[in-house]
């Protein structure tokens, strides 16, 4: 089982790939808008690129929508990880 | 003064004409044009819009063919079977180069602002155009996919958004993820010159050599775990792209410029 500082560590090293970003700027209050230049176009890269990433399947998830921030994602993402490994939702 | 008068003329006719079209476009062109294909043709809703769309990039490309020099390339790279074509972004004109090819039955994904352009919108609608920023991951992969199963081309501009500067920005994934998943391939197409004449937040046609060239069609490369990598795919795609925008991508086929 992956810790959470092991998921937070993977995400942003993916997502910073991903987008062309800094690691560094990837801080939990950083807003993905408006402090590190994305748009609701890469919302659909930040979905693959996690589903790939961890292996989780995300698809149509509303939550996703309500992610502003590198710490929303972080939870979001050790959310759906946690889920996976308690097994399939009944 | 010469430059100036030049300048001055081209501009005149270039949105005399464009005006002019437009005008016939929205009536009584479009109407006339969808409910013949609709009704005598008997092609489908979608098909009908695309044509109508297809039809009007095509002439106002042969507009600019009258105004500046325009040159195809790469025609024979064209699939006889529906795939993604992705092309270079720098000018508002790009989306009416795709007139010049043989491609009727197309497509493109796109941001949200088009959906809002009175009387095009509904046609955008008609066509199925996939709205890339209000549609999720897997809403836009699975209308794609639907798209390319049903024959129709489908055109993105990886980039998103227009080249301030003329060179390649970050491209995104999705149309990478979606010929890998569906084991159909891109066209990659390389513009340029349109950003030369028509610049990102101008409204001033200068003077350029507008090039497209169409490059072979590439798939999604095998990854280390045997799947197509969509990633390998979309740096392949860029890596083309900007080869030929540097000029030293071979040029392919014949050309069809004026």
């Amino acid at each position: 089982m992956m810790t959470e500082q092991e998921i937070i560590e993977k995400a942003n090293a993916a997502l910073a790939e991903e987008f062309e970003l800094d690691v560094e700027a990837m801080r939990p209050e950083a807003l993905f808008k408006e402090d590190l230049g994305l748009d609701s176009l890469d919302a659909v890269d930040m979905v693959i690129v996690l589903e790939q990433t961890f292996g989780v399947k995300i698809g149509k998830d509303p939550a996703i929508a309500q992610i502003r921030s590198v710490g929303d994602l972080h939870a979001y993402i050790i959310a759906k990880k946690r889920a996976q490994e308690a097994g399939p939702a009944v | 003064m010469w430059p100036f008068l030049r300048l001055a003329g081209l501009n005149i006719v270039f949105y005399f004409l464009f005006a002019g079209l437009t005008l016939l476009y929205i009536f009584p062109v479009t109407p006339l044009m969808y409910f013949w294909l609709r009704y005598a043709k008997k092609k489908n809703a979608a098909l009908a819009a695309r044509l109508v769309i297809w039809a009007y990039g095509h002439y106002w490309s042969r507009i600019l063919r009258l105004c500046q020099k325009v040159t195809l390339e790469g025609l024979e790279h064209v699939p006889d079977t529906a795939c993604l074509v992705a092309a270079n972004h720098q000018s508002f004109f790009d989306p009416y180069c795709f007139g010049l090819l043989p491609m009727e039955n197309i497509t493109f994904a796109v941001r949200s602002w088009p959906f809002r352009i009175p009387f095009y919108a509904p046609l955008m609608y008609k066509a199925g155009y996939l709205n890339a920023e209000t549609l999720g991951a897997e809403e836009f992969l699975l209308g794609g996919e639907k798209l390319l199963r049903s024959g129709a081309f489908l055109a993105v501009f990886p980039e998103g958004t227009r080249s301030r500067d003329g060179s390649l920005g970050r491209f995104r994934a999705g149309a990478f993820e979606l010929s890998a998943r569906c084991d159909i391939p891109v066209v990659p197409m390389c513009i340029s010159g349109t950003g030369t004449m028509l610049p990102p937040g101008s409204f001033v046609i200068r003077p350029a050599y507008v090039r497209i060239t169409l490059l072979p069609p590439v798939s999604a490369p095998a990854g280390p775990d045997g799947r197509p990598d969509a990633r390998a795919l979309r740096k392949l795609v860029k890596e083309m792209i900007a080869s030929c925008l540097a000029g030293t991508a071979p040029a392919h086929g014949s050309t069809v410029g004026c």
